[in-house]
């Protein structure tokens, strides 16, 4: 509908104002000024910064399943876990021009208005990564992975804003050693799992599903080959998205 | 509640005037349940309110029990005006609306955490709030509020367009507030001028609704908000009997009681019932060209909101 075509633009406008001016109502009205549009526009749209902040999610998966596309046969050399690190790495630069205001819009977005919109646009773009590097799963693989790898990427997110290296080197070094990490782990839990199920008195354990993810966890630490003993195990929070 | 004083007037000072009168060809207007040539509404209705200027407001808080103040700020914070913002108010003599939006304005500036990226002090000078009505007397009391305000605020005759007021006003510096005289579906602003439009209580008493419909869109810049809060139809099964009982029974004797007119208010009450239904309403302003029109019921329908944007 042409309102929509025009919101977008706004917000596209908007954009070039993030880095100064914020994910603000300031940064939205001047966008409108740029196409225009009088800053009354402001109150078409419902939940404002939220509006630039998931216009912005929306655009980058696009720009991710383009420059995916672009690059497969690059990314086809790669083994498993570069390939994920590669494609997580071109998705996070998407938000390197606007760094300096990350932070508010991780705080917008964790806004409980705002949240249910937020987790799905992270679902999906889970989902995408997950999808361009060749993911085919139709069981219960499916959710784990998005649910892992939606921690990985939340981590990278978070310790991209206060890394101060040239290009953002460090964060991609941390993202390839995590993805190490929850791959290994993944592995390693569906070993462990089976070996579980064979074993019936576990029956209790397995059916609850607290269960599976203490069982998920221990595989995680024999994994990481962290060594530790059932009792810290024990003790530890449990994984989040 | 304008449309009340229309028939007072009618009944009363106009009798003579309106036996004389001729009836003109081109139509007919609506007049609560009667029905007057077209080209008498306005006039009738610039002279009701000479006299009733100064008791407006009391009528409005006896008939809505001081809602109307809570119906108003609710107007403008859905307006969301910012520093900078040229607002239109048309049929706002008194002046309610325009001290609202001036009121958030400031205190925008005030609070405002980006002063260090914009001359706030240039933008907020920037902003202008005019006052539109067709009625001088109601002028006169927003003119008299406004400086029991400290508001600096200057007057304007309705025919004088905007560009020559600029250029009289010698620097293009204009104060805050403006007054003009004016009618709504003939404004005398330049296309494409204003960031909002506001017409509170005023639009039923319009000749032609959908005239000041696209008086409104014309003068509104691509982007600009029009708004309109007016009196509307309650639908709700057990409330309407209440509210039906409340209006044909309740008002117009508090009017005897209060200002000694029962038909006014008699009057007012058939007018509300003669105003076309919010979808109905939604549906015109969306002929007038504006995009994104919603409303939104008040008190279960008896104040209604509506609003577009041009787009």
């Amino acid at each position: 509908k042409e309102e929509d075509d025009e919101k977008r633009r706004v917000l596209n406008a908007a954009l070039t104002y993030v880095p100064t001016l914020g994910w603000t109502e300031a940064a939205i009205a001047a966008g409108a000024r740029d196409v225009n549009l009088s800053p009354a526009i402001l109150g078409a749209f419902h939940r404002k910064e939220a509006a630039l902040v998931e216009y912005f999610m929306d655009e980058s998966l696009d720009e991710l399943t383009d420059a995916v596309e672009e690059q497969s046969e690059e990314l086809e050399k790669l083994v498993l876990h570069e390939r994920l690190a590669k494609v997580m790495r071109i998705r996070l630069e998407m938000q390197a021009p606007y760094i300096s205001k990350w932070a508010q819009a991780l705080s917008i977005q964790a806004n409980p208005i705002n949240l249910p919109v937020a987790m799905k646009q992270r679902a999906v773009l889970m989902d995408e990564i997950w999808h361009s590097v060749g993911d085919r799963s139709t069981d219960w693989d499916f959710y784990s992975k998005r649910a892992i790898l939606g921690g990985v990427y939340t981590a990278a997110e978070v310790y991209m804003l206060t890394d101060y290296s040239p290009g953002f080197r460090d964060t991609w070094t941390f993202t390839e050693r995590r993805i190490i990490d929850v791959i290994d782990c993944r592995k390693t839990a569906k070993e462990v799992m089976q070996r579980l199920s064979e074993s019936w008195k576990f029956r209790p354990v397995l059916l609850s599903g607290s269960g599976m993810v203490q069982a998920a966890q221990l595989a995680q630490a024999i994994g990481a080959g962290l060594g530790n003993t059932i009792a810290s195990f024990l003790k530890q929070p449990r994984p989040g998205p | 509640m304008r449309g009340a004083l229309l028939r007072a007037a009618a009944g009363k000072a106009l009798r003579g005037r309106w036996i004389h009168s001729e009836r003109s060809s081109s139509g007919v207007a609506n007049f609560g349940f009667r029905e007057v040539p077209e080209d008498e509404k306005a006039g009738m209705v610039g002279a009701v309110f000479s006299s009733v200027a100064s008791n407006y407001d009391l009528m409005n808080d006896i008939m809505s029990g001081g809602l109307h103040r809570l119906w108003k700020d609710r107007l403008v914070s859905e307006l969301q005006p910012f520093p900078g913002m040229q607002h239109l108010d048309v049929a706002g003599g008194t002046g309610d609306i325009a001290f609202r939006v001036l009121d958030t304005i400031y205190s925008k500036e005030q609070r405002s955490p980006q002063k260090k990226e914009v001359n706030e002090k240039e933008v907020v000078d920037e902003t202008r709030v005019y006052v539109c009505d067709i009625n001088a007397s109601m002028l006169d009391v927003g003119r008299q509020r406004a400086k029991t305000r400290g508001e600096p605020g200057i007057s304007v005759c309705g025919q004088i367009r905007f560009k020559f007021l600029m250029v009289k006003a010698g620097l293009g510096e204009l104060p805050s507030l403006v007054w003009v005289e004016g009618d709504a579906e003939a404004l005398t602003f330049a296309d494409d001028s204003m960031d909002g439009y506001t017409i509170a209580f005023g639009i039923r008493n319009v000749t032609h609704i959908d005239k000041a419909l696209r008086e409104a869109h014309r003068v509104l810049k691509r982007g600009g908000r029009f708004l309109c809060l007016e009196l509307s139809h309650v639908e709700t099964p057990i409330f309407k009997q209440i509210y039906d009982f409340y209006s044909f029974s309740v008002i117009p004797a508090i009017g005897q009681m209060v200002a000694k007119d029962r038909n006014s208010y008699q009057y007012l009450v058939e007018s509300i019932r003669r105003f076309p239904k919010q979808d109905d309403f939604a549906r015109m302003i969306i002929n007038a060209g504006f995009s994104n029109v919603q409303y939104e019921n008040l008190v279960q329908g008896v104040v209604a909101i509506h609003s577009g944007f041009k787009l």
